[in-house]
Parts: C-alpha cells; structure tokens; sequence
C-alpha cells in the first residue's frame, strides 16, 4: 500500500477537523447573515407578498363576499348578498371601520367612497332583523347607487385578498369585469411611461459618467504613486460628503438667482436667468455628479493594474497610438468599465433623493412615484407590485448582461 | 383683491374621546364659539363664522374679509376629494408625462 493513503482513524479525525473549521467560519459570518436576512431578504419578501396579499376588506366583510363567489358578476347580486352586506356594513358602523372598506373600494371605483360611508351612517341604527328582510330595498333607499352594477363588482374584485391586481394597475392595464380578460386600462396610463423614461435616464447618466469618468481614471491610473494617491483623494472626498449635502448645494448652483445664472448674467451673456432647476436637465446633472466616484474607483483600480508595456509593445509594432488605445487598452480596461457602468445604471434607476429634491415635476422618476404611494395615497400594495416590477426589470438587465459579457467579466479591482 | 371663485373651508373644534378634561374642553369651545371672540378672526383676515359678530369686527376691515364675499366663492368640499383625490392625481400624473 503507498504511504500517502491515510489510515480509517487519520480520514476520520481530518473530516471532523475540517468541520471544526467550517463551524468556526460560519460563526464569524453568523451575526451577518442575520443582519443581512433581518435588513435585507425579510423587507424584499415582505414587499413581494405585499404585492400579491392585499386582505383589507376579506378581513372586513367575509361573509358578503363567502356569498358573492357564485355571483357573476353580469347582473345585480341575489338579495340574500344584498341583505348580508347590508348587516355587514352596519357592524363595520358601529365599529368605525367602514372607512377603510371606503378607501380601499374607492381605489377600484373612484366615488365609492361617499357612497360608503353615507349608507354606513344610515345603517348604525337599525335592526339586524330588519335588515336581513329588506336589507337590499334599504340600501337603495339611502343610495340610488346600490343599483350599478360597477359598484358590486369594485367591491367583489377589492375583496379577492390574493390577486394580480396591483401588477395589472402597475403595467397600465386592467381585467375586464365581465370576461376576466386581461385588457388596456381605460384610465389615466402612466406607469409604462415612467418606467420607460427612468431607464432611458438611467442610461445617459451611465454614458455622462463614462465620458466623464474614463479619461479622469486614465489620467489617474498613468500618474506615480504619489500624486495619484493624492488626486484619489479628491474623488474620495466629496464621495464620503452627505448625499443631501451634495444634492441642496445643486440647488444653490442652478436655481433661479443662483451662481450660475448669477455668473452668467454677471459677464453679460444673458439678460434673464435660465430656468435650470426642478427640470430634467437638473436631475441629470446631480446625479452624475453624484455617481461619478461609482465608475471612477473600479476604473481606477482596474487599469492601475493594466501594464504600460503591453500598449508600448503594440506600437512597438507599428500600431498608430489610437489603433492600441481600442486593441489593447480598451478591452483590458472593460472589466472595470462594466463594473461601473452595472454599478452606476442599476443605482440610477432606482434613485430617489436627487430626483425628490432637485427633479420638480419634470424630472420625476419610478421611485418617486413609489415613494408617493407608500406616503401619501397610502397604496402599499400598488407600492409593492411597482417595487417588484422594477426589481424583475433589474434582475432581466443584469441576467442579459451575464449572458453576453459574463459575469467574471466583471472586476472591481 | 380679486374675489371670483375663491375657495373657502371651515375649520372644526375637537375632543379627544377618553379625555380626561372633557368638561373644561366643552367650556373652552363654547367660549371660543361665542360671537364676541369670534369677531377676532378678522385679525388675522379670517372671516368670523357667526353672522351676530359682525357687529363687533372694524368696519374698514369688512370688506377685505372673505365673509363679505361668500358668494363668490366655493366650499372645499373634503368628501369631493376623498372620492377622486387619487384619480385625479393620477390624471395629474399622466399630464405631466407628455
């Protein structure tokens, strides 16, 4: 037997040694991965079955909508529904909470909500027993509207706790109440548009910072040590400012009696100021001053490591300068020149400070609009399918990416 | 100071259910409802909202009043916005767009 084979007793204390130092590895990395799970995977998960749970008003009226699944949908409901949701909505009076079937009804049937309401204040005195003879012929004596057919069926589709709703609304489309097919929404479209219009300014501040940041980190990476490591540091500096900082003096650069309009009108080339805040043009700007370092750091240390002497031989050869600058240089530095290109786009497409604060209504992006539903129309749901639109467009981009250019290309330094 | 279509809304005293000074609330508000006090909205060019304290409110300072033009003038009519606040933004919204 050759002695390099190691006896039962030596495998069995080496696999347990290894598992020793497995076990200790893993504790070192412990309290990350449940900060990571707490910070990270458990807000995303809770976003996307957001998107898809919506039980507000299963909560509320169980009964009316048990009764209300063999309904459909075409004509009025049976007056045994009718009566039932009478009653129901009496208990949610005295309960104070028919506001929130209100707002959540209303969503699907703008208007709904005074009809609510009003019936619901009608209906808090009077008799259960009454109301579940003629609870129908009541409602429509307090609301000529118990008698469209929309109504019933808003109440029906909000009443579905586990639906596609939200995505349907978030892609400008909507469910034909009668079909169930899935059609163009005959409202207002805005969402396509938005998420169109963020990409496409995702991608010119990704090719602003390009241009902005390939000959800077090219001038860096050619400099000795020392003055480079000095100059590094005026990339890093503003990089480690606030971001709030950074973006509000923006607006003390372009708005109306700014510096800049101020310089202009100063040296006479302008009479009246122009107008460059809360535009798009604004939004652009800041952001590609505020994600310059993102490209110029990978850049930097990626042709930090790129050899002079392979440029020097091409021309060596008898290549013209610009001829080894895109044979040679260029593909060397591509690494570093994905990683911050991916870096910057996916950043900018789901930026919300810089467009909140310097965008106005003109450089609005998807994420404000998100940020308006979670604050203010207080649509978590719409929120949550628009965040999870967003993320599968992100996930798409950089899977297309693997697939052409691959993932090792990628380098951070 | 031009007066056509201007908006107006009314503001509302409250008590918290459960408060623990219930009685000395209900006094505060009548007090605060009475003509007399009232008449002190026109200090802060507010309309008074008791037709008995224009009596008490600076003559010169009557006709620059909202009360003295209420109908001009539209009720902000807060179950109108409950209704269609968020359809019409979302309208808003795709205006913008274009």
């Amino acid at each position: 037997m050759s002695s390099t084979l190691l006896s039962v007793e030596d495998r069995r204390a080496a696999r347990s040694e290894l598992r020793r130092r497995k076990t200790i590895a893993l504790l070192f990395v412990l309290p990350l991965l449940v900060f990571l799970f707490f910070a990270f995977v458990a807000p995303i998960a809770s976003m996307l079955f957001r998107s898809v749970y919506q039980p507000v008003v299963s909560d509320l009226i169980p009964d009316t909508l048990d009764l209300m699944e063999d309904w459909t949908g075409a004509d009025l409901p049976s007056s045994e529904i009718m009566n039932r949701f009478a009653i129901d909505l009496k208990r949610l009076a005295n309960d104070r909470t028919s506001g929130r079937l209100a707002g959540e009804v209303n969503r699907a049937l703008p208007g709904a909500s005074s009809v609510i309401q009003s019936t619901a204040r009608r209906l808090r005195n009077v008799d259960d027993a009454d109301l579940a003879q003629n609870g129908a012929a009541t409602l429509l004596q307090a609301n000529k509207r118990w008698g469209d057919v929309d109504l019933w069926q808003s109440i029906q589709r909000t009443g579905q706790a586990y639906s596609f709703n939200q995505y349907l609304t978030a892609l400008d489309l909507q469910q034909n109440p009668i079909d169930g097919s899935v059609e163009v929404r005959d409202g207002p479209k805005i969402y396509i548009d938005l998420y169109t219009k963020t990409l496409r300014l995702a991608l010119v501040i990704t090719l602003l910072t390009i241009i902005l940041g390939y000959p800077l980190s090219y001038f860096l990476a050619g400099l000795p040590d020392r003055s480079a490591n000095l100059l590094i540091v005026f990339v890093l500096l503003p990089f480690w400012t606030s971001l709030l900082v950074r973006t509000t003096s923006w607006i003390a650069l372009l708005q109306t009696n700014g510096v800049v309009n101020s310089v202009l009108m100063g040296i006479g080339l302008t009479n009246e100021p122009f107008e460059m805040l809360y535009t798009e043009f604004s939004t652009v700007v800041a952001m590609t001053h505020i994600l310059l370092p993102f490209m110029i750091l990978p850049l930097y240390s990626v042709m930090r490591g790129i050899d002079p002497s392979y440029s020097q031989a091409a021309m060596s050869m008898g290549a013209r300068p610009i001829q080894a600058f895109l044979k040679i240089y260029l593909p060397m530095s591509l690494p570093g020149l994905s990683a911050g290109a991916l870096l910057v786009f996916i950043i900018s497409v789901g930026y919300y400070i810089t467009p909140a604060l310097v965008g106005g209504t003109e450089g609005q992006m998807i994420s404000n609009l998100i940020a308006f539903h979670m604050q203010q129309s207080n649509n978590w749901g719409l929120a949550a399918a628009l965040g999870s639109i967003l993320l599968a467009v992100i996930l798409l981009l950089y899977w297309t990416y693997d697939r052409f250019v691959g993932a090792k290309g990628l380098s951070l330094g | 100071m031009v007066w056509d279509s201007h908006v107006y809304d009314l503001d509302v005293w409250a008590i918290v259910k459960g408060s623990k000074n219930k009685a000395l609330g209900l006094e505060f508000i009548t007090h605060a409802t009475k003509s007399k006090p009232l008449a002190g909205m026109a200090d802060v060019a507010y309309g008074p909202t008791r037709k008995s304290s224009a009596v008490y409110v600076d003559p010169s300072v009557v006709p620059n009043l909202p009360t003295s033009h209420i109908e001009k003038g539209i009720k902000a009519d807060g179950i109108f916005w409950a209704d269609f606040g968020e359809s019409l933004g979302e309208k808003f919204n795709e205006w913008l767009l274009r």
